[in-house]
């Protein structure tokens, strides 16, 4: 397993890495291709950032390895934004007045994306969401043409939680645990649609609790669900809050009522293992995801693990924390890398339309034929979420398929 | 202005002389002004304690209420600032800085929850930059990145407090608190409250008694107030707070104004109320004093010293008018006695003075005194004889310069200033005109002073010294002769006094041992004689001065030979002094010259006769020989010319001592000077030597245009000593070349001739010695020599003024310059 540590104090000695080696195999001469990165590098136990980055950087250093684009080396810049949407803002003013950088990547929190989805649209500046799942990011129709995700959507994930807890665990009554920012809210709205299209329940089915960012304990929200009749947890939550619930529900006296939980996938952006001190392991917890290395080996991940292993210095690759973010970013820049070549120069325009028009491709999630449409800016389907356990060694594994909701 | 100082004059003037008039009015304004001091000091005293207590009262009332509204104003502070700090913690408000959309929802009704704690204030979240999220309440949310402290509190995480003025007048205070984001412990916001001051701190209604104040005191004059410094948690304390209570003075101390007042009229009834009772009392005591002044005033306008005062009882009074009587009759007894002495006094004091008067006209010196402003007071008979201006008496009251000539009188007064001036004595010696010669004045001046010890004017006298100074004047000049002679001398003299020690020593017997004036003077005639024995050349045999003194000065002397600081021969004689001159005088004497002169002399004697005697011995051999006779006339022949030869060489030595001496004796007074024509000397020179061409071949670069001063003869004979030296000295042959030279820098204003051989030469010793007398550089014999002809053309050169030199390389021939003086321009022209 890499220690988190490696992520938060070899970001930018990788970056030179990964330019040192594409030098060798191609002409640095030109001027290179810049991407930009605006994630939560900074926050305390989070690895979701460093996870998207080590994915960005394995796919330049394959696509500088083989020439890189138009002729030019590709080059990562990225940003620290802490999360907060006000700096992510001023992050992605600042890419978009670099000329040679043609799209930005996101990080994983859903409010900095939906608040940087109008402003990218307003720059003309192509926007990838890598992580993030609040389904407005590519729904409203004022900015969806410069937004792209390869990624969940929440409505996904609603779905196969509450699957996984009706079916998996025959809960009646769901307690949902949901921050109180625009991702809890886009959750809330997708599970309320969920239920109201599902004959025979309705809104009485859910049961609300609203925390805030930073909270200091959690029990009283459950307390409150359990209250309310809740017989399973839905939790929407990042690594930081949920370990500090799952912590406080270990310290229950014995024979205290325990829910099991279905969560989303924030909890991931972190070595939650750790984080928790191993009380994850202790409940029945499952996560939603798309991606894992536990996964059968495919060649494409072979190589991609050698990769990480000869190329980037990774020790133990398979036990990435955050794979989700390393696997999503990956493909995602293979498939900006494919519509800048088509798009035949480093025009931002030209090559947002291009991603509605690549061709198809083999990537560590799925076979993308195509990515996008104009119609659809969504690369993953709903059959690509699959639902996870913690393994001791901090990463995460499929469930069974007669264990999954689905 | 001027007119009511005058009245303030006039009545200034009006007390005095009412104070003045009687004593009575003297008594009774004392009296007065003291009972009235007394009573106002006791009454100021009283009114000063009770201000005192007053203000006393007031600062405690003052204190009691700044501390009631200090707590109240504390409270109000700081729960509003706590509970922002709470607001600030609370992660409705971290989450309010993730969730632009959804905030306001819930992030308002949060913010209006300070309202209790802050009536009509603002509050708003800022992001990171500064910029307003959302506010809540009265004013505007404002963008706050620009601050001065903003960057502070992102950095120090720490919450500002600040005070700023309003238009109105009144102040606002912002509260800032930074919302610091958990997990990266960063500040992502802040929450900023904004509040009027007196909306947060409500003080009581400004009374018409009380003033209350937050910041600084209300600007009124006269305010008596209590400041209380507001204890808050930071960071309010760095406002520097604190509730301020204050009262109008004239209000406080109202009261004590108006005891104050009521204490006026009081003042002034005892006032006159003391004058009165002074008055009257007064009147009383200095009744029987106004009798007794009645009486004196009347005993001193009629001197009759026979009237009394009336008896009176046996008090005071009683006793000081008895006592008067008694003093008015011993006084009249008294100056019947005192107008007898004085009669007597004065007789005598009249005697004193014509024999003073006597005295002063009969000594043979002026005498005069005379007052500060140098008017004479008193002269005696001599001094106005001196001045031609009738009796002594007519003198008095004049000054130096009705009496004196002008430049005379003049230079007495300022000596006479200078004696008043410092207090000290003074003599001078001033010249004076007698008639028609010059004499001398002797004066001495002292200050003169009165009865009290003041400088009141001058005391003086003087005498004639005319011939005094005109025999120090002869005297004087007479050393200057003898000085002048002794310093020129080449002899050396020293003089000792009466203890045989070095008086006077000249500059010769300075030079000659090489000492300083200085070092010399004072030595006895041991140490000159240590001085002179350490520096002769046999210190052993020298026989002290000692010895000059002893034989008779006509013999004595000595002979000595110093060795430093320079070799000289120096005789030295002795003189015993008579009583009055100086004790000894020695006499010393450079005699080098004639010694080394002697040394010649000899030396040249014994080289002469030896020279003669060898060609002398000759003759006499080869005659004796020839005398015994039985010779062929072959030998008798070779005998003969033996004889003729050393006869001829004879002759020459002969003729060229005679030619030296008679240069030597001459000294060049025959010598004939006139311009010459060195083309022509040198001709005739060649001629006179006549050089074999074939073996001694001449050549010639002569200037023919180079005239010099010289006595043709005797350079002529100069030449052919050189040029005959030039012969004789090449016996194996050899050209002989004679070049001029012109003038050159080493030879100002000389011309020269260089005779070259190519003979023998000579080596560096031989040539320093080559105008030694009978020195010969041929040692064998074979070149026929005196050895003079060389001496002779260097006197001849010398007396001529020139310079010879003699450059020579032993086997290489000898070179001679001769250089002489360039005959004038104005000459040759007329020769040639």
């Amino acid at each position: 397993m890499i220690p988190a540590a490696l992520f938060s104090r070899f970001p930018r000695l990788l970056a030179s890495l990964v330019l040192l080696a594409a030098s060798a195999g191609i002409a640095l001469a030109a001027t290179p291709v810049k991407v930009g990165l605006t994630a939560e590098y900074s926050l305390a136990g989070s690895t979701s950032a460093q996870a998207i980055e080590l994915g960005l950087k394995a796919a330049i250093l394959e696509i500088n390895g083989r020439g890189g684009v138009l002729g030019r080396p590709l080059e990562l810049v990225s940003r620290d934004n802490r999360g907060i949407p006000a700096r992510a803002l001023v992050d992605l003013r600042e890419m978009a007045a670099m000329p040679e950088l043609v799209a930005v990547f996101g990080g994983k929190f859903s409010p900095v994306m939906l608040e940087l989805a109008p402003q990218a649209a307003k720059l003309k500046l192509p926007l990838l969401a890598t992580w993030s799942a609040a389904n407005g990011i590519t729904d409203v129709p004022g900015w969806a043409p410069w937004v792209f995700r390869l990624s969940l959507r929440d409505d996904w994930a609603m779905r196969v939680l509450l699957n996984d807890l009706r079916q998996r665990h025959g809960v009646r009554r769901v307690g949902v645990m949901l921050p109180n920012t625009a991702w809890g809210r886009s959750c809330q709205a997708a599970l309320m649609d969920r239920e109201r299209s599902q004959p025979g329940t309705g809104d009485a089915t859910l049961s609300f609790a609203w925390y805030n960012w930073g909270e200091t304990s959690m029990l009283d929200y459950y307390q409150r669900l359990l209250r309310d009749g809740a017989e399973g947890l839905l939790l929407v939550a990042n690594e930081q809050e949920a370990a500090i619930l799952v912590k406080e529900l270990a310290q229950l006296p014995a024979g205290s009522r325990r829910l099991p939980i279905a969560s989303h996938w924030g909890i991931s952006g972190g070595d939650f293992v750790a984080l928790t001190q191993g009380r994850v392991l202790e409940q029945d917890m499952s996560v939603v995801q798309t991606f894992t290395f536990n996964d059968p080996p495919t060649p494409r991940r072979r190589a991609v693990l050698t990769l990480l292993r000869q190329q980037l210095g990774v020790a133990e690759p398979e036990r990435l924390l955050s794979q989700v973010g390393f696997a999503q970013a990956y493909d995602f820049m293979h498939l900006l890398a494919l519509a800048i070549e088509r798009a035949g120069a480093a025009d931002r325009a030209r090559i947002r339309a291009a991603l509605e028009r690549l061709p198809a491709l083999d990537g560590l999630i799925r076979r993308y034929a195509p990515a996008f449409t104009a119609e659809r800016h969504e690369a993953l389907r709903e059959a690509d979420v699959f639902l996870a356990r913690y393994r001791p060694d901090g990463t995460l594994a499929r469930l069974p398929a007669g264990q999954s909701g689905r | 202005m001027a007119r009511l100082a005058g009245l303030a004059r006039a009545w200034r003037d009006r007390v005095r002389d009412w104070l003045d008039a009687s004593l009575r009015n003297r008594v009774a304004l004392a009296a007065a002004a003291l009972s009235l001091g007394i009573f106002l000091l006791t009454g100021s005293l009283f009114l000063a304690s009770t201000v005192e207590n007053a203000r006393q009262y007031l600062r405690f009332d003052l204190e009691h209420r700044a501390e009631l509204q200090a707590i109240q104003a504390e409270q109000a502070l700081a729960q509003a600032q706590a509970h922002l700090a709470g607001m600030a913690a609370n992660a409705l408000v971290v989450n309010a800085l993730l969730d632009s959309s959804g905030r306001e929802a819930y992030l308002r009704p949060f913010l209006k929850t300070i309202a209790p704690f802050a009536p009509d204030g603002t509050v708003w979240l800022t992001d990171y930059r500064g910029r307003p999220l959302l506010g809540q309440g009265s004013g505007n949310a404002a963008a706050v990145g620009e601050e001065t402290w903003f960057q502070e509190v992102l950095t120090s995480q720490r919450p500002q407090a600040l005070l700023t003025p309003t238009p109105s007048g009144g102040q606002r205070l912002r509260l800032v608190q930074p919302v610091i984001y958990a997990y990266t412990h960063t500040v992502e916001g802040l929450l900023i409250l904004d509040v009027a001051l007196d909306r947060l701190v409500t003080l009581p209604q400004q009374e018409a008694t009380y003033h209350y104040w937050l910041l600084d005191a209300p600007a009124s004059r006269g305010l008596i107030q209590v400041r209380r410094p507001l204890r808050l948690p930071a960071p309010l304390n760095e406002l520097g707070l604190g509730l301020g209570v204050g009262i109008d003075a004239g209000q406080a101390y109202r009261p004590a104004l108006r005891l104050a007042l009521a204490f006026l009229p009081l003042v002034l009834a005892v006032t006159w109320l003391t004058v009165h009772l002074a008055r009257r009392a007064a009147r009383h005591l200095t009744q029987p004093l106004e009798n007794f002044a009645t009486l004196v005033e009347a005993v001193r306008a009629s001197g009759n010293l026979d009237r009394r005062l009336p008896a009176r009882g046996h008090d005071e009074l009683g006793r000081l008018s008895a006592a008067f009587n008694d003093m008015l009759r011993e006084l009249r007894d008294d100056r019947a006695l005192l107008e007898q002495r004085v009669a007597d006094r004065t007789r005598e004091l009249h005697q004193r003075e014509i024999w003073l008067r006597a005295i002063l006209d009969n000594v043979p010196f002026f005498f005069w005194l005379k007052d500060a402003e140098g008017r004479f007071i008193q002269v005696n008979e001599h001094f106005a004889r001196g001045t031609g201006h009738g009796s002594p008496e007519e003198h008095i009251g004049k000054t130096d310069l009705d009496v004196w000539p002008e430049d005379l009188a003049w230079s007495y007064m300022a000596d006479d200033r200078a004696v008043l001036a410092s207090g000290q004595e003074k003599c001078v010696e001033e010249p004076v005109q007698q008639g028609e010669d010059r004499g001398w004045l002797e004066t001495y001046k002292k200050p003169l002073h009165d009865s009290a010890g003041r400088v009141s004017g001058t005391v003086g006298f003087a005498r004639d010294i005319s011939d005094r100074k005109r025999a120090e004047l002869a005297l004087a000049k007479q050393n200057a002769r003898l000085d002048a002679i002794f310093a020129l001398s080449p002899d050396g003299f020293i003089a000792c006094d009466a203890q045989d020690r070095v008086e006077y020593a000249n500059g010769a017997v300075l030079r000659t041992l090489g000492l300083a004036e200085g070092e010399l003077r004072g030595l006895g005639l041991e140490a000159l004689d240590a001085q002179l024995r350490e520096r002769c050349e046999q210190p052993e045999r020298y026989p002290g001065l000692a010895a000059l003194f002893d034989s008779d000065p006509r013999e004595n002397g000595l002979l000595l030979e110093l060795r430093w600081p320079s070799r000289a021969m120096v005789a030295v004689k002795g003189v015993q002094g008579g009583q009055d001159g100086p004790s000894r005088v020695l006499y010393f004497r450079d005699v080098t010259r004639e010694a080394e002169v002697d040394r010649m002399k000899s030396e040249f004697l014994s080289t002469a006769a030896h020279e003669l005697r060898t060609p002398m011995a000759s003759i006499y051999g080869f005659s004796e020989l020839l005398a015994e006779g039985g010779h062929d006339p072959e030998t008798v022949k070779d005998l003969a010319q033996t004889i003729h030869g050393q006869s001829v060489r004879m002759t020459s030595i002969i003729n060229e001592l005679l030619d030296l001496a008679r240069i030597e004796a001459r000294r060049g007074k025959d010598f004939r000077y006139q311009p010459v024509l060195l083309a022509e000397v040198v001709a005739q020179a060649i001629a006179g030597v006549r050089p074999d061409p074939e073996r001694h071949p001449v050549s010639l670069a002569i200037d023919s245009t180079a005239w010099v001063t010289a006595d043709p003869g005797k350079l002529v004979q100069a030449l052919v000593n050189i040029l005959g030296n030039a012969v004789k000295y090449s016996p194996a042959g050899g050209g002989i070349d004679l070049e001029s030279l012109g003038p050159d820098a080493d030879h100002p204003g000389l011309l020269g001739i260089a005779v070259r051989d190519r003979g023998i030469g000579m080596t560096p010793e031989q040539c320093g010695r080559v105008f030694d007398r009978f020195w010969r550089a041929d040692t064998s014999g074979h070149i026929p020599g005196t050895g003079l002809g060389m001496a002779i053309v260097k006197e001849i050169v010398d007396l001529h003024g020139g310079r010879i030199e003699v450059v020579s390389r032993a086997g290489q021939g000898t070179t001679v310059r001769l250089w002489l003086r360039r005959a004038e321009a104005e000459h040759t022209t007329r020769k040639t």
